[in-house]
């Protein structure tokens, strides 16, 4: 499931392999109606350009929904493009006999519903992707910015407006009160955050914050969020860091700095 | 070129249709064709402030709808050759306007005027993104506290992406700020923000501030643009922002607390 780090590891001094589980976002395509040509279409739709937010995703087929239980479905067509797109498909949930049959002719197993269902779902894509909004901040961080995912945006990030980037996000002025900063990596502000700050993506405990003038909202890492409220008030209006340690978030006062009028 | 500037503020009730009322005057007295058009649908004030509420025939909405022509509906200022008000419809509201039929308006308008000025309403739904969509340049009016400046941050945002020249990647749109409202002993006291504070969170140019001000109720009240009473501290300010804004030089007033002397206590004005 998206979001847990399983470690099971199967070591001795004569290991010849190793077993261990990792954590990866699993899309579920929930096919309800319409033949293949149809649905294939829209899926062009919503999926957008190719080798963009979808790629390197593992996908699940899931038929349990479907309106007509017996209608025909083209998997070697469906998974050949959702292939050219980047995705993964492994699974396939639900459908009847045939459905198991076609489907495992084109690469798919039969897989569990805990593995199709999904948390949020996802919209359809567009110039400037956006994370389903979530409703505790640890939101889900496209991948595919660019090769390193990193973002560096020189312009004051104004109320209501969201940047998002998998890797490092550097922003060269301030983060105004309603703004989001959203980021996989670390965040680094060169200027006031007065706004949100989200580095580190659900499970990057390693990402820090930096901000020249720490008056935020709101600072996570890695889903381990404070408000403004909880935060000591010494710290408010320093030059600070802040990371997580031992699961808690730790703000380290760097020093003073006056941002430059005009 | 002529040039459409939306005055815009996000917060209600901060000085936008004084603002616009009075920066088209002035572009008027500066000898410029102005036009100034309500955006303000079902909820117009632009035609009380421009005195002009007892002529209105066709409004923007007609235009709009092909009920009526420019011509029309566009009323000619009675102190000012060249200045001329579209007013907006009373009796519908916001979902009677698309852009579409903004966009012809604007281009019928910018074959006739030098600078045309498109009073939004406050929020930032349908009729605020109508009034800002098609702009060149804006002005932000704000007062010197928290939640305007909050509300006039999200616009700036929003002309950075909800406007033709950002979908169409274009030059960006001219954002000024005008801080309206200005109480030199509040910011003082630190009850409101001073003009340094609030350009320090919105990061745009500075036209200036409008000091608060009785005049501009009466002027109001009067159905006359307060530049036109330059004689007024509101007046003149507003005259400096317009004067800026055409790239003049005016030194910042307003913006000092002035102490009074022991006579000028005496001969209380």
């Amino acid at each position: 499931m998206p979001g847990t780090v399983l470690q099971i590891e199967c070591m001795n001094s004569n290991s010849i392999f190793e077993l261990k589980a990792r954590s990866h976002k699993v899309l579920s395509l929930r096919i309800l109606k319409g033949d293949t040509t149809t649905i294939l279409s829209r899926l062009r739709n919503h999926l957008g350009e190719p080798g963009g937010l979808f790629k390197d995703s593992l996908l699940v087929i899931d038929l349990s929904s479907l309106e007509a239980p017996h209608s025909t479905i083209n998997f070697a067509a469906l998974c050949g493009m959702l292939r050219e797109y980047g995705l993964i498909p492994f699974g396939l949930h639900g459908g009847n006999p045939k459905h198991v049959q076609d489907a495992a002719e084109a690469g798919l197993q039969p897989v569990p519903a805990a593995l199709a269902s999904a948390t949020q779902s996802v919209a359809p894509a567009q110039r400037e992707p956006d994370p389903p909004v979530a409703a505790t901040p640890s939101p889900e961080v496209p991948s595919g910015d660019s090769d390193s995912g990193n973002k560096t945006v020189a312009k004051t990030i104004h109320s209501g407006q969201r940047i998002v980037a998998a890797g490092d996000l550097t922003i060269l002025a301030s983060v105004n009160s309603g703004a989001e900063v959203i980021a996989g990596g670390s965040i680094h502000i060169y200027g006031a955050l007065r706004g949100r700050a989200l580095a580190g993506g659900t499970d990057n405990t390693e990402a820090t914050i930096f901000c020249l003038d720490l008056e935020p909202e709101l600072i996570a890492v890695a889903g381990e969020y404070l408000v403004n409220d909880e935060i000591n008030p010494e710290v408010f209006g320093a030059t600070a860091s802040i990371t997580l340690e031992g699961g808690e978030l730790n703000i380290t006062r760097l020093g003073a700095f006056t941002p430059a009028q005009g | 070129m002529a040039k459409v500037i939306a005055v815009t503020s996000g917060k209600g009730g901060v000085g936008k249709t004084t603002t616009s009322a009075a920066f088209a005057a002035g572009l008027a007295k500066r000898g410029f064709k102005t036009v100034v058009i309500d955006f303000d649908v079902g909820l117009r004030n632009l035609d009380l402030i421009m005195g002009c509420e007892r002529r209105v025939v066709y409004d923007l909405l007609n235009v709009i709808h092909n009920e009526g022509s420019l011509n029309q509906a566009l009323i000619k200022d009675k102190r000012l050759e060249n200045l001329f008000i579209l007013p907006a419809s009373q009796t519908r509201d916001k979902d009677a306007l698309n852009l579409e039929g903004v966009e012809r308006v604007l281009n019928e308008l910018r074959e006739r005027f030098d600078y045309i000025v498109c009073d939004s309403p406050a929020g930032i739904e349908k009729g605020a993104i109508a009034a800002m969509y098609y702009a060149d340049e804006a002005i932000i009016v704000t007062n010197p506290e928290v939640s305007s400046v909050r509300d006039s941050d999200r616009i700036v945002g929003m002309l950075g992406s909800k406007t033709y020249r950002a979908e169409k990647e274009l030059e960006p749109v001219k954002e000024y700020l005008v801080l309206t409202r200005y109480d030199t002993r509040r910011v003082d006291t630190g009850e409101m923000l001073s003009a340094a504070d609030v350009q320090e969170i919105l990061a745009i140019p500075f036209l200036g501030v409008v000091p608060e001000s009785q005049a501009v109720l009466e002027a109001s009240n009067s159905g006359i643009p307060v530049t036109l009473d330059e004689e007024s501290d509101a007046g003149s300010a507003y005259m400096d922002v317009v004067d800026r804004f055409l790239g003049e030089d005016r030194p910042h007033r307003f913006m000092q607390t002035v102490k009074k002397g022991f006579f000028s206590r005496l001969f209380r004005n």
